[in-house]
């Protein structure tokens, strides 16, 4: 009998070292993810007061220098996308942390997208943006649009910019969102401004997009 | 935290403690190890055969020989035929006459009906069982008998080994037979063992015929036989110095039908002995040993459906990516790269004190077998084991379900 007590006692001791460093490792990964994200809302900030500063002295926009801006803000946002996404995926301990960090993220990524539009309406750049609201309670097919939109974003680099949009959360700006867009049932796209409700097949994509620029590479 | 998480981490509290256990259980009890009783008395000991139609002319001759070869010198040997007569009876007749040795023959089948009937006319007061694909090491004998000084003593057991382990399924099964000396030594420190195995166990002869004979209708009669001892109160020991060696399966699905066997046999004798579970009277097997078994149970299924489940979400998810963009190859390696990229989470910490400790146990294993302990020596053993074992005895457990749901209609002979 002595022996299974001790057993329990060092299983348990090895266990709680377990959670212990799993919680450790949860609290380092967000806040790696954290740090990406100051930088990522360093970047905007800029951007926004770039944008403000030929706002308010009236100077000719260089589109250039913003469009370089807006490439660099993109692929910033794209990648910690990416993290968040995989760090959803994975077996955690702490689920709190990883909801407010992705909350913090859909704001960071909201904001990059207002700033993607002030400097597309700025510059006319013919570049896509697309809007795109998911569930993953209530939605069965948002696995495969999610698909579809990566496969194209691969595809388009740079003139594809997408904005996945996790309906779930309870966000004042995501729901102000779904009220202006009339996000009922998902998924909703709002690609340039144009709203599309329910799936959307490869070929229905495709077309959209030609549609909303004909100098897209795959049109 | 969602369920997954919460019944990965009572799973991984239970491997651990089992881990645990054996290890802590090795470190108390090293000193009573390999200590075997020195005999004051040598009875006469009986070593009994069962030979039928499927058995090889090679492994019988060999068997023979390693009983005659053993040094224990008051034995007697007896080849005990089971089932329809062919080739292998005449040379089973040859080989008797050559030698000197008795031959009994039943034209039922199965290992207990021949075991029985060689018992009825086995003299010694021991005797001792060895399946026509085992051999004894010379001194095997020895080791055992002195633990019968003991009247509580029913039965021991050897400690087996894989004999010329050739192909993968043999290199698992050889480091799985290394695991099993190691607990199967300690458990019979605390009285768990529930097995008395084929190859090379010893039995009281009066005690064995008191209790009525082996379980003719019993898939396992050596676990039947284990359980039937201790429930009349009789103990089962462990001699770790008395090794004996045996031909393991070479083909997967011979093996999958031995193991099909051996765990359908655990749940009949289970159902069977079931007033043995949770009985106090029983001690450790039926307070500790056999509900641990059950949950075990549980966790290999459990492990295996998860496993599966995983696999083939991921295998539906690469199709359906690989359908919706249309065949393009790069997009699909790419994502798939992105999957196989380290995803660290908290189960890296256990996976990797689960694989210390299982290597731990090997080594344990390896040094109380008293084979060679580098790790590099028979590397590829530990590697097959370490990488298949697991799913295996997941694959095991599932065909004998699947037996146990559908034997009705089977035909005892045609299946074995």
């Amino acid at each position: 009998m002595s022996t299974l007590i001790k057993t329990a006692l060092v299983t348990t001791f090895i266990f709680v070292t377990g959670i212990i460093f799993g919680l450790w490792l949860g609290t380092e990964r967000v806040g790696e993810l954290d740090r990406t994200m100051i930088e990522l809302e360093e970047s905007i900030k800029s951007a926004e007061l770039q944008l403000m500063f030929f706002d308010i002295m009236g100077e000719e926009i260089s589109c250039n220098y913003l469009e370089q801006q807006r490439w660099e803000i993109s692929s910033e946002t794209d990648a910690l996308g990416r993290e968040v996404e995989r760090y959803e995926n994975s077996m955690k301990l702490d689920e709190d942390s990883f909801f407010e960090l992705k909350e913090r993220y859909t704001l960071s990524m909201l904001r990059s997208w207002l700033n993607v539009e002030n400097i597309k309406g700025k510059c006319d750049a013919d570049f896509v943006t697309v809007l795109y609201f998911y569930s993953n309670k209530y939605c069965d097919t948002c696995e495969e649009q999610g698909i579809i939109l990566s496969f194209y974003k691969e595809k388009l680099e740079g003139n594809l910019l997408i904005y996945s949009i996790d309906s779930d959360l309870d966000l004042q700006i995501v729901n102000m969102l779904k009220d202006v867009y009339e996000v009922e049932e998902y998924p909703v796209l709002v690609i340039n401004r144009e709203i599309y409700t329910g799936f959307r097949n490869t070929g229905e994509i495709k077309g959209i997009l030609c549609e909303e620029n004909p100098a897209l590479k795959i049109c | 935290m969602n369920f997954n998480v919460i019944s990965m981490l009572g799973l991984v509290y239970f491997m651990l403690f089992c881990s645990i256990f054996w290890v802590l259980l090795y470190l108390e009890k090293e000193k009573e190890l390999s200590g075997d009783p020195i005999p004051k008395r040598f009875p006469l000991v009986s070593i009994i055969i069962p030979v039928y139609r499927n058995d090889t002319e090679k492994e019988i001759e060999k068997c023979v020989s390693s009983a005659l070869d053993t040094t224990y010198k008051k034995k007697e040997l007896i080849l005990a035929w089971n089932g329809p007569k062919n080739e292998v009876f005449d040379f089973c007749k040859k080989l008797a006459k050559k030698n000197k040795v008795r031959l009994t023959e039943t034209e039922r089948v199965g290992k207990a009906v021949g075991m029985n009937q060689a018992l009825k006319v086995a003299k010694g007061e021991l005797f001792c069982c060895l399946d026509a694909d085992s051999f004894f090491h010379r001194d095997a004998l020895e080791h055992m008998v002195g633990y019968f000084e003991n009247k509580n003593i029913g039965a021991v057991t050897s400690s087996m080994k894989v004999y010329k382990a050739e192909n993968i399924w043999q290199k698992i099964q050889w480091v799985e037979y290394i695991f099993a000396i190691y607990l199967r030594k300690l458990s019979s420190l605390i009285d768990c063992l529930y097995v008395v195995p084929g190859p090379g166990s010893m039995y009281k002869t009066d005690l064995v015929k008191n209790l009525g004979y082996f379980d003719e209708n019993n898939l396992t009669e050596d676990m039947e036989i284990a359980f039937r001892i201790q429930d009349a109160g009789y103990k089962i020991k462990n001699s770790l110095n008395s090794f004996v060696d045996t031909v393991a399966p070479k083909k997967l699905w011979v093996l999958i039908k031995q193991r099909i066997r051996w765990y359908a046999g655990f749940c009949d004798n289970l159902k069977k002995y079931k007033h043995m579970l949770l009985n106090p009277k029983t001690g450790m097997l039926g307070m500790f040993m056999l509900p641990l078994s059950i949950v075990w149970v549980a966790v290999v299924i459990y492990s295996l459906a998860y496993l599966i489940n995983q696999l083939a979400t991921s295998i539906w998810l690469n199709l359906k990516t690989l359908w919706l963009v249309g065949f393009d190859l790069d997009i699909f390696i790419s994502r798939i790269m992105d999957t196989l990229r380290l995803n660290p989470t908290f189960m890296i910490w256990f996976a990797v004190i689960l694989t210390g400790i299982g290597l731990l146990v090997i080594y344990l294993g390896l040094k109380m077998s008293r084979e060679d302990v580098r790790l590099k020596y028979k590397y590829p053993h530990y590697i097959a084991y370490l990488l298949i074992y697991s799913v295996l005895i997941g694959i095991f457990w599932i065909f004998t379900f699947g037996y146990l749901l559908t034997r009705k209609r089977l035909k005892k002979e045609d299946f074995w």
